[in-house]
């Protein structure tokens, strides 16, 4: 780690690695409510709430992350956040989600579909968050 | 002019033509699609390793608890049975349901089934085995969601102790050439090592058991996430195998075919250089008689 103030940061999802790099700062709301991770937190495991994270880098830039709820740890000046779902904000597009929306909703008119059940879900978390 | 069973001879290669230009355009996508099944497979590893690891943490600072999911039940055994949705991938689908037969016939407890993918689901159809949940149209591309849609109703009743355990019949993908279909018991739940003597060394919020009834629960899901990943991967590399098989034999059939065509063809035209000459011949025999008479 060049700069003392960062720590290492992981956000992951059973589909994979979401975000990986140094960063100094992360928010997001736990059980308990919100809390800020920064570099030399203590040892914690908390459960982590359906929210919109904030990463801030150590370059003043920030970017957010949907997380559809999961387990937060963080110890050892790394964090890692094991979520449900998690997709960086800045890859979802507002009429790529619209379209997908529509898509499977008439999907699920049809038939018990699991999956378009499934996709619904995530697509209202997108939606209601951003 | 061709006879009858060299223009027979001449479909039947044209149709092994055609068939084998099929399995090989399957073969190539099976193929592309491996690529694609094994990547998924390796972007969800760290999502997994982590979980196991907090797992083994959280587990190993709980003295006295005992998580419901680690914990056995009284009632029937749920077998989550996956094959997949379509044919021509050799053994995949009828090994999976052999196993079943096997896991069934030996079970000492009632056996439930949760069935995935259409073959599966004709086979129970067949033998008159109800499922209490069927899947379909998931195996291809699987997602985590519906592990979770699969699992949530199980997991709840494995809580509840209505559940004697919860068992996995699928293909396991271990490489290009080597898939097994196994058991993998996912409840109850089996951490290794033994129960927690010392107490935690961290906050947790908002409690202990709690985080850890959450990690264990979506470590489940991720197990059998994981395992569904797994068996796209081993279907594709079944079906490509299969189908590299099938063009293999269609070559070879091809040949056999062209052989025998080239044969009778041959036999064909001696026969009837046989009969030109034999006509010439009498014919010649013909005239020198009649020469022979007149004189």
């Amino acid at each position: 780690m060049s700069d003392a103030h960062e720590f290492e940061l992981v956000i992951a999802n059973p589909e994979g690695v979401v975000f990986e790099g140094p960063v100094v700062q992360l928010l997001l709301r736990s059980a308990g409510g919100d809390i800020a991770f920064l570099a030399g937190h203590g040892p914690y495991v908390g459960e982590v709430e359906v929210c919109l994270a904030v990463v801030q880098s150590a370059d003043g830039t920030s970017g957010q992350v949907v997380v559809d709820g999961g387990v937060v740890r963080a110890g050892g000046n790394r964090v890692i956040v094991l979520a449900k779902d998690a997709e960086l904000s800045s890859s979802i597009e507002q009429e790529s989600l619209r379209r997908r929306r529509e898509r499977y909703e008439s999907r699920l008119q049809e038939l018990d579909d699991v999956t378009a059940e499934a996709e619904l879900r995530g697509l209202e978390l997108r939606g209601a968050l951003l | 002019m061709p006879g009858g069973r060299e223009r027979a001879l001449r479909g039947r290669i044209k149709s092994v033509n055609s068939t084998k230009k099929i399995t090989k355009a399957m073969e190539l996508i099976a193929a592309s699609r491996i690529v694609k099944a094994v990547s998924r497979i390796s972007s969800a590893r760290p999502y997994y390793r982590e979980m196991s690891a907090l797992a083994g943490e959280l587990r190993a600072s709980l003295p006295g608890y005992a998580p419901a999911l680690m914990g056995g039940g009284t009632g029937p055994h749920v077998v989550i049975v996956v094959t997949a949705d379509r044919g021509l991938c050799g053994s995949y689908n009828s090994a999976a349901i052999r196993e079943y037969d096997r896991f069934a016939a030996n079970s000492p407890v009632p056996v439930e089934v949760v069935g995935i993918g259409r073959k599966v689901e004709t086979y129970f159809k067949y033998r008159k085995v109800e499922t209490i949940r069927q899947f379909n149209n998931i195996t291809q591309y699987p997602t985590v969601e519906q592990a979770r849609a699969i699992l949530n109703p199980l997991l709840k009743r494995f809580s509840a102790g209505e559940l004697f355990g919860v068992t996995v019949i699928s293909s396991r993908f271990y490489s290009i050439g080597v898939q097994r279909t196994e058991r993998t018991r996912l409840l109850p739940m089996d951490l290794g090592g033994d129960t927690a003597t010392v107490g935690p060394d961290f906050e947790a919020e908002p409690s202990i058991e709690g985080a850890t009834d959450l990690v264990l629960g979506e470590l489940v899901v991720a197990e059998l996430f994981g395992l569904l990943l797994e068996a796209a991967a081993a279907e594709h590399a079944a079906r490509q195998a299969a189908m590299k098989s099938a063009t293999d034999n269609a070559t070879s059939l091809v040949k056999t075919l062209t052989r025998v065509m080239n044969r009778v063809r041959q036999d064909a035209i001696t026969t009837e250089i046989t009969e030109i000459v034999g006509g010439a011949e009498a014919l010649r025999q013909a005239a020198r008689k009649k020469v022979g008479d007149e004189r």
